[in-house]
C-alpha cells in the first residue's frame, strides 16, 4: 500500500514521481502507447497494487497479451480487471463527475482494507467523442482527480488520441493533467492550472 | 559589438522578466503540436497557447489555408489573404519563402505578427492582438522561436508527405511497371516456352533423325556384315556342297525359272549351263533325264507334293546324256502363298549311286552269308544228330559188355575168393569198381543224350511245387544235418516239368553236397528281381565255392572243379542242367567264391513263364 508522499515507479520511465499523480498521455502511434502504458500497467501489478484498466477500443486480450509479452500472467481477479469505459466513467449512461470519484475513492479504500500497495488507474479516452451524455463534463471529472489528494493517493493515466482530439481540446486537457508524457518522457506540465482557478475559468466561460 | 553586448544584457533583462511557467507552456507546445497530425489542430494548439502568453488578448494562427483565432481578435478579412488563397494543402501547393505575402492586419498598432516560414515555404501567420506592448515584448523571441518550429515541423511533415507522396508514385510506377513487365514476362515466357517447345521438338526431331541415322548405319553395317555372313555362308555352302556333291535347284514358279547349282549340273552330266532355261522347258529336260522306269513314280510323287501331300523326298535313276546311268536322292521343301498356291520350291540332291551299289554289294553279302549259316547249321545239326546218335548207340552198346564184365566179374570174385592171393583179390576188386564207375558214366552219357533228344512236353509247372518234391526226396541226405532252408515265392512257368525237375534236383543235390563241411549249410532259393524279359532262378549255397577262373568249365560234360575223394559225383549234372535249360530257351551261369559259396542262376523266357 502506498503512503501518501512515497514516490512511485512508473514503469516506462527512470524518473520516480510523487505517490499521488495523475498524467495524460497524448500519443499519436500506437507502438509509442503501448509500450508506455503495458510498462505503466506491469510496474503496478509488481508493485501489488490493485490495477484497473478502462478500455474504450482496446480490446482486453490484447491488453493482456502486452502483459504476457512482458512475462505477466495477469488474472481477471480483483487485482486486476480490464473494465469498458464507458462503464467505468458513466456507470449510469453518463457522466457524473462526482460518482466516478466518490467509486474511485471506495476502490482505493477498499484495497487498502484487503492489502494492496496502492491503486492504479488507466483509462482510454476516446470515449468523450461519442457525445456520451455528460461528457461535456469530462474537465470537471479529471480536475476533480486533482483535488482529493488526500483521501485517495491514486496514480492515475489519461490516454488522449492526439489523431481524434482537437488541439484546442487537448490544450484543455494539459491543463487539467500535472504530469504529461511527451515525447515518452513524464514532464512536470507547464499547461497545468491549479483545481480552482481553472474550476474558476471553467465556471467564468460557462 | 557594444550593440551586441546591449542587445544581449536586454535579452537577458527580458528572461529574468519572464514568467518561467509561460516559457515552460511554449517549450512543452513543441512537444505536444509534434503529436498533433492536422494543421487544424495545431492552429487551434498554438491559438490556446498564444493567448496564455501575458500581454496577448487575442490571436490568430493562420497555417495554410486554415486559421484559428481566439481572444479579442476583430474579424479581419482573412479571405482576402494571399497566403490562405495560395495553399492548397491536399496538393501541398505552398507559397515559396520569398513571395512576399503580408498579412492584412499588418500595420495596426495593436497587431503584432510573426510569420511562420521555413527555408524553403511560406506556412502562414501568428497573429497577436496585445494590450500591453511591453509584457509582449518579452515573449515575442520565444514565439519567434515557436513560429520557426511550427515551421520546421511543418516543413519536416511536407517533405515527408511529399517524399511519402513521391514514394507512393514510385510504388505505383513500379507496380504499374513491374505489371508491365510481368506482362511481359508472361508473354515472354509463353514466347519462351513456345520457342523452348520448338527447340524441344527440333532437338527431339534432330535426335530422332540422328537415332534414325544411326539406326540406318547400325542396320547398313548389320545387313553388310549379314551379306557378308550370307555370302560367307553360301561359299561354305557352295563348298560343302562341292565336297559333299550335293546339288541343289530352285524352281519358281512366279517368275517360271530354274536354278541348278554346278554339282547339280555335274550330277545330271549336264554342262554347266550360264544362261539357265525356263522352267517348263528345264521341266522337259529334267523328265527326259530320268530312268522310264522310275519316271511315272518321280512325278507322282512331285505332283503330289505340289497339291500338298507329302514332301518331295525320292530316289531314283537319271540317265545323263552319254549314257551312264546314276541313282540320286532328292528332297524339297516348297513355299507357298497365303491362298497355298506354290511359288518356289528348293531341293537339294545328291548322287547316291556308290552307295546304292555298296548297299546293293551287302545287301549280296548278306545274302550268302546267310545262306552260309544255314547251309553250315545244316551241316552242324547234321553232324550233332549223328554225333548224338553215336554217342547213343555207343553207350547203350556199351552198357551191354559192360554189364557182361561186371557179372562176370562178380562171379569170378565169388569163386575165386579163397584161391586168390589179396593182391589179385585187389586187383579184382578194382576191376570191378572201375567197371560199376563205367557203368555210371555209361548211364549218365545215356541221360544226356537223352536230355537232348527226348521231346519236351511242355505244361505248366509249378516251380513252388517242384522245389518242394525236390527238397522233400532230398531227405535222406539231409538227415542229422543242421540246413537253415531260405526258400522264395517261385513262379510258375511254362516247360517240361520231369527236365525241369532233373534241373532243380542238380541244383539242390550240389549245394547240400557242397555244404557238407559246414556245422550250418545255408541253402536260399529265389528269384532274380526286374528281369524283364525271362524269368530267373537261382539256388545259393554257404558251401566250399570255386575258383571263378574255372567257370568255364562249371557246365561242360563231365567238368569237375573238387577232388573226386573230396566230393562224389560224375561231372554230368550242371551239363544236364545247362542243356535242359537251353532247349527251353533259356541260359544259365554261375558265381562263386572259394570258401564263400556259390550261387546258380537259370532263366527262361517270359513266354514260357
Amino acid at each position: 500500500m502506498n503512503e501518501h508522499g512515497q514516490e512511485i515507479d512508473m514503469g516506462f520511465t527512470r524518473e520516480v514521481l510523487p505517490a499521488c499523480h495523475h498524467i495524460c498521455l497524448i500519443y499519436d502511434n500506437e507502438e509509442q502507447r503501448r509500450k508506455i502504458v503495458s510498462e505503466y500497467l506491469a510496474a503496478g501489478l509488481k508493485r501489488g497494487e490493485i490495477v484497473r484498466y478502462f478500455a474504450d477500443t482496446t480490446a482486453p486480450e490484447e491488453i493482456r497479451g502486452w502483459l504476457l509479452e512482458m512475462g505477466i500472467e495477469s488474472k481477471d481477479d480483483d487485482s486486476f480487471r480490464i473494465i469498458k469505459a464507458e462503464i467505468a466513467y458513466c456507470p449510469s449512461g453518463s457522466l457524473v463527475p462526482q460518482q466516478v470519484l466518490d467509486n474511485a475513492v471506495a476502490r482505493y479504500a477498499a484495497a487498502k482494507n484487503v492489502g494492496y500497495s496502492g491503486s492504479r488507474a488507466c483509462g482510454e479516452m476516446t470515449w468523450v467523442l461519442r457525445d456520451i451524455p455528460g461528457s461535456e463534463r469530462l474537465l470537471e471529472y479529471e480536475v476533480g482527480l486533482n483535488m482529493i489528494h488526500d483521501e485517495f493517493p491514486h496514480v492515475g493515466m489519461c490516454q488522449y488520441d492526439a489523431r481524434l482530439f482537437d488541439g484546442a481540446m487537448l490544450f484543455k486537457v494539459l491543463q487539467v493533467h500535472p504530469y504529461m508524457v511527451a515525447q515518452g518522457q513524464v514532464v512536470r506540465n507547464p499547461f497545468y492550472i491549479q483545481p480552482e482557478e481553472f474550476l474558476a475559468k471553467l465556471h467564468k466561460n460557462a | 559589438m557594444v550593440e551586441a553586448n546591449g542587445q544581449q544584457n536586454d535579452q537577458s533583462q527580458g528572461w529574468q522578466k519572464a514568467d518561467a511557467r509561460i516559457l515552460g507552456q511554449i517549450l512543452a507546445a513543441q512537444n505536444v503540436v509534434f503529436a498533433l497530425p492536422d494543421t487544424i489542430h495545431i492552429a487551434e494548439f498554438y491559438a490556446q497557447t498564444l493567448l496564455s502568453i501575458p500581454g496577448i488578448i487575442g490571436c490568430r494562427v493562420c497555417l495554410g489555408n486554415k486559421s484559428i483565432q481566439v481572444g479579442e481578435m476583430q474579424n479581419s478579412v482573412c479571405g482576402a489573404c494571399e497566403t490562405l488563397r495560395s495553399m492548397d494543402e491536399k496538393e501541398h501547393i505552398l507559397a515559396p519563402v520569398d513571395s512576399n505575402f503580408q498579412c492584412n492586419l499588418m500595420g495596426q498598432s495593436d497587431i503584432r505578427i510573426i510569420t511562420i516560414d521555413s527555408y524553403q515555404h511560406h506556412f502562414g501567420f501568428f497573429v497577436s492582438r496585445i494590450n500591453n506592448t511591453a509584457a509582449f515584448d518579452v515573449y515575442h523571441p520565444f514565439i519567434h522561436n515557436l513560429s520557426s518550429y511550427v515551421a520546421v515541423i511543418l516543413e519536416n511533415r511536407l517533405q515527408k508527405d511529399w517524399l511519402q507522396k513521391a514514394r507512393d508514385e514510385l510504388e505505383r510506377k513500379v507496380e504499374d511497371r513491374t505489371h508491365d513487365l510481368m506482362v511481359a514476362n508472361e508473354e515472354l515466357d509463353a514466347a519462351r516456352l513456345a520457342a523452348l517447345d520448338s527447340v524441344q521438338e527440333a532437338v527431339e526431331a534432330r535426335q530422332r533423325i540422328e537415332q534414325a541415322n544411326t539406326d540406318l548405319q547400325r542396320e547398313a553395317i548389320e545387313r553388310k556384315h549379314v551379306e557378308e555372313a550370307l555370302r560367307a555362308s553360301e561359299q561354305k555352302l557352295e563348298e560343302a556342297a562341292r565336297i559333299a556333291h550335293v546339288g541343289y535347284w530352285e524352281r519358281d514358279f512366279v517368275a517360271e525359272s530354274i536354278t541348278l547349282s554346278d554339282e547339280a549340273c555335274q550330277i545330271f552330266g549336264l554342262p554347266l549351263q550360264n544362261r539357265l532355261p525356263k522352267l517348263a522347258e528345264w521341266h522337259v529336260q529334267w523328265l527326259n533325264l530320268i530312268h522310264p522306269e522310275d519316271q511315272p513314280r518321280v512325278t507322282q510323287i512331285l505332283t503330289d507334293a505340289l497339291a500338298g501331300g507329302p514332301p518331295y523326298n525320292v530316289d531314283y535313276r537319271v540317265v545323263r546324256p552319254d549314257g551312264e546311268v546314276r541313282n540320286i536322292h532328292s528332297y524339297a521343301e516348297l513355299i507357298r502363298d497365303e491362298l497355298g498356291k506354290p511359288l518356289r520350291m528348293f531341293g537339294t540332291m545328291i548322287d547316291i549311286t556308290e552307295r546304292k551299289r555298296t548297299e546293293e554289294e551287302i545287301r549280296r553279302l548278306n545274302q550268302e552269308l546267310e545262306q552260309r549259316v544255314v547251309e553250315r547249321t545244316f551241316q552242324l545239326e547234321s553232324a550233332n544228330k549223328e554225333l548224338e546218335a553215336f554217342a547213343y548207340s555207343v553207350s547203350h552198346d556199351l552198357r551191354a559188355p559192360l554189364r557182361h564184365i561186371d557179372g562176370f566179374i562178380a562171379l569170378l570174385q565169388n569163386q575165386t575168393a579163397s584161391v586168390l592171393d589179396d593182391q589179385s583179390q585187389h586187383y579184382m576188386d578194382m576191376i570191378a569198381e572201375s567197371a560199376k564207375k563205367m557203368g555210371f558214366l555209361i548211364d549218365d552219357l545215356l541221360s544226356f543224350s537223352r536230355m537232348g533228344r527226348n521231346d519236351m512236353v511242355e505244361s505248366q509247372v509249378d516251380l513252388n511245387e517242384l522245389v518242394r518234391e525236390v527238397v522233400q526226396e532230398a531227405r535222406p541226405e539231409t538227415e542229422g544235418r543242421n540246413i537253415r532252408w531260405e526258400i522264395a515265392s517261385l513262379p510258375v512257368v511254362t516247360g517240361d516239368r520231369a527236365m525241369l525237375k532233373v534241373v532243380l534236383t542238380n541244383l539242390i543235390s550240389n549245394a547240400l553236397k557242397f555244404t557238407r563241411p559246414r556245422q550250418q549249410a545255408e541253402i536260399e532259393i529265389g528269384c532274380v528281381p526286374d528281369q524283364k524279359e525271362e524269368v530267373g532262378v537261382f539256388v545259393r549255397d554257404n558251401g566250399v565255392g570255386f575258383n571263378m577262373d574255372y567257370v568255364d568249365k562249371l557246365f561242360g560234360v563231365f567238368q569237375r572243379l573238387h577232388r573226386a575223394d573230396e566230393f562224389e559225383g560224375t561231372g554230368i549234372g550242371l551239363a544236364n542242367v545247362r542243356r535242359i535249360i537251353s532247349r527251353h530257351g533259356g541260359r544259365t551261369w554261375a558265381e562263386s567264391e572259394i570258401d564263400h559259396g556259390t550261387t546258380i542262376y537259370f532263366s527262361l523266357p517270359k513266354s514260357n513263364a
